[in-house]
């Protein structure tokens, strides 16, 4: 269960790649890796290519970083979710309030 | 030097009441040492000899740390060790040992025994002391620890009771509807709620708060109020999941939010169900899943307003079961990490079909707790099931006073209410809610309103479903036909331009209740009204359409369609 981060400057771009279980554990962690970036505009990609759980306060943890990032007039991507994790994001039908990139 | 002085300080006053440093050595040398040491550092030193007596001191002062010399006769030293560790589970004592001897096995053993420290004379006294100053910290932190987790447990218990005493005791039908509810911890952040409408509905709904335990209970409260004040006024339910949306918007921190399922069962089977967040509500019958409703909408409390709710309707037949489920059940866990599913539930449902006869919920129990077997539950289970027929006793409609002309005659206490809709606000707003809550707010609450408030809720949906939408009756009647009816209706709505819809009330007020005059009046081009009033009869109550307009009229004193059956007049009396 760890987060890892890396960012592209040049890009505006900030990565946050989720591995294992995604809940509430993570949820210091998670909020370190966006919470210092207050650049105008900043694209943050949660990567869940190597998460295989998620749960709803996970789903909370993204509509935090959702709301930072509409406070700096970013945007959040949530990219490669795997079958399990996707089939939650869309019963909570998160599709309406970011960009999910299968 | 200060620093020391300060924690040694620290020590003394934090166990003033039992600061003993109790020391298990036969040798006086050892004992005079050792005693020696802790006399300097504030404790007062209590000694005993290995076996029956280390024990029976121990229990009797109560030390806030003991010493061992582990080559005791027969290395009893490490037998007292686990002794004491075991009869002390719920403190923590430190055990630090002495030996002669360094043999990596024997410091092996005592610290597995339950020693948390060892050292080998001979030793400089600063030695023992540091180790002293750290062990204490350590049990100053487990104290803190122990104090704050009983703090909280109590609190969690009465705020627990609390819970259960509002949030789930005005719950109704609880013989027809069976509740399961398993939190992970003593709370859960699943609620259950039901609750009557004025005109014996029943509205049942499953939320699913994020995370468990206190913190996802925030808003239970909010949520349980909400539900029942607007379900008791004759609110719909998306009026009403409207209103809770808007609530816990602003009352949840982001992060945190509902997902829920609410479910309108009528006395004559037609059920609509929406879904926000929660695994499909189900429908069952005989055993077989005939109908999913599957999650189509956000969670409630994340977007400031709700955008636009679609229902599905469906009509039950009276053994049908409509089932609800919290993700706790399919996501459950056994030993192989493995999560309990969809599958495993159906399959539960159709063998118990053919053999079993249980409840549903108990042969998904029984499934589930064969499955996860010992393996600790991570998230709240809930499971409701809701029969294809439930009849409410307000329902049952006692038959309306008699008219006293007298007493309406001499009234002087008179008031007129009305409201005119067009176009969209016919989609947006519920007359029928705002004219109970007028009703209501002048003459008082009670169950005296539940027949005035089928006769408004028949009327005002025959003007607005016939006069404003021309949707026809004989739709229902097709198969399906109450789907499409209901999808239909839905798609008008939101399209509506234009049209619209008059409601107007006189009250009278009477010695003993009231008169209350209804006229509902729409843009349509009305019906065949007195074509209908000739047909309608008892007997004709079996068809699909039709039986709203018979049940005003058994309702009221008078019925009266005029403007071609556009306009409609009744009186009914009410105590």
């Amino acid at each position: 269960m760890t987060i890892s981060v890396s960012s592209n400057s040049a890009n505006n771009e900030v990565n946050i790649q989720v591995t294992d279980q995604f809940d509430y554990s993570l949820y210091q962690s998670f909020r370190d890796a966006y919470s210092g970036v207050k650049n105008q505009g900043t694209k943050f990609v949660v990567d869940l290519s190597r998460a295989n759980y998620m749960d709803s306060s996970a789903l909370g943890m993204i509509l935090l970083l959702k709301e930072h990032a509409d406070q700096h007039c970013g945007v959040v991507i949530i990219t490669k979710p795997n079958d399990s994790v996707h089939k939650i994001l869309m019963i909570a039908n998160f599709e309406q309030l970011v960009t999910i990139e299968c | 030097m200060l620093a020391e002085a300060a924690i040694k300080n620290q020590i003394s006053k934090d166990s003033e009441a039992d600061n003993k440093v109790l020391i298990v050595d036969e040798e006086q040398t050892n004992r005079r040492e050792l005693s020696n040491i802790v006399t300097a550092m504030g404790f007062s030193p209590v000694f005993a000899n290995a076996g029956i007596e280390a024990l029976s001191q121990f229990r009797k002062l109560n030390p806030s740390l003991i010493i061992i010399d582990v080559m005791l006769a027969n290395m009893q030293g490490i037998g007292i060790a686990a002794e004491i560790k075991a009869m002390n589970v719920n403190r923590f004592t430190p055990i630090i040992f002495v030996s002669q001897d360094s043999d990596p096995d024997i410091v092996l053993k005592a610290i597995d025994a339950g020693g948390d420290d060892f050292l080998q004379r001979p030793f400089p006294a600063k030695l023992l002391e540091g180790k002293i100053i750290a062990l204490c910290r350590i049990s100053d932190l487990y104290r803190q620890i122990s104090q704050l987790n009983e703090i909280r447990h109590l609190e969690t218990q009465s705020a627990e009771q609390l819970f259960s005493n509002v949030v789930e005791q005005g719950n109704v039908a609880l013989d027809k509807i069976e509740i399961h509810k398993q939190p992970a911890e003593v709370f859960s952040g699943d609620v259950q709620l039901s609750a009557y409408r004025p005109n014996g509905e029943i509205n049942v709904l499953l939320g699913d708060f994020t995370g468990h335990g206190l913190t996802s209970t925030f808003g239970a409260l909010p949520l349980s109020e909400t539900f029942r004040a607007m379900t008791d006024k004759g609110y719909e339910a998306k009026e009403i999941l409207a209103q809770i949306n808007r609530k816990l918007h602003k009352l949840l921190p982001t992060g945190l939010f509902l997902a829920a399922a609410i479910v309108t069962l009528r006395a004559d089977g037609t059920v609509s169900i929406w879904n926000g967040g929660l695994p499909d509500v189900m429908i069952f019958r005989n055993g077989e899943l005939i109908h999913s409703v599957p999650s189509g909408h956000l969670p409630l409390g994340i977007l400031p307003s709700l955008k636009e709710l679609s229902f599905e309707t469906f009509k039950l037949e009276e053994n049908d079961h409509i089932l609800l489920i919290s993700d706790g059940v399919l996501e459950a866990n056994n030993e192989q990490g493995e999560m309990f599913g969809l599958g495993r539930c159906l399959q539960s449902i159709a063998e118990n079909e053919r053999m079993l006869q249980l409840s549903i919920i108990d042969c998904i129990l029984c499934e589930l707790n064969t499955f996860t077997w010992q393996h600790a539950q991570s998230d709240d289970i809930s499971l409701i099931d809701i029969p294809g027929r439930i009849v409410s006793e307000i329902s049952r409609h006692p038959l309306p006073p008699k008219l006293d002309k007298v007493a309406v005659a001499l009234s002087h206490d008179v008031w007129n209410w009305s409201i005119e809709l067009q176009g969209q606000s016919l989609n947006r707003i519920n007359p029928v809610a705002e004219a109970l809550s007028r009703l209501q707010g002048s003459e008082g609450r009670g169950e005296r309103w539940n027949n005035i408030f089928t006769v408004l809720t028949e009327l005002y949906n025959n003007a607005l479903d016939h006069g404003v939408l021309e949707l026809k009756s004989s739709l229902k009647e097709q198969p399906n036909g109450f789907q499409m009816y209901f999808s239909e209706r839905e798609k008008r709505l939101k399209q509506l331009k234009s049209g619209s819809v008059t409601l107007q009330l006189q009250n009278t007020r009477l010695p003993e209740g009231g008169r209350l005059k209804v006229r509902i009046e729409d843009s349509g081009s009305g019906f065949d009204s007195a074509n209908w009033l000739k047909k309608m009869n008892p007997d004709n109550l079996s068809l699909l359409s039709g039986r709203g307009l018979y049940l005003v009229s058994e309702l009221c004193e008078s019925i009266e369609f005029t403007n071609n059956g556009a306009s409609v007049e009744v009186v009914c009396f009410y105590i």
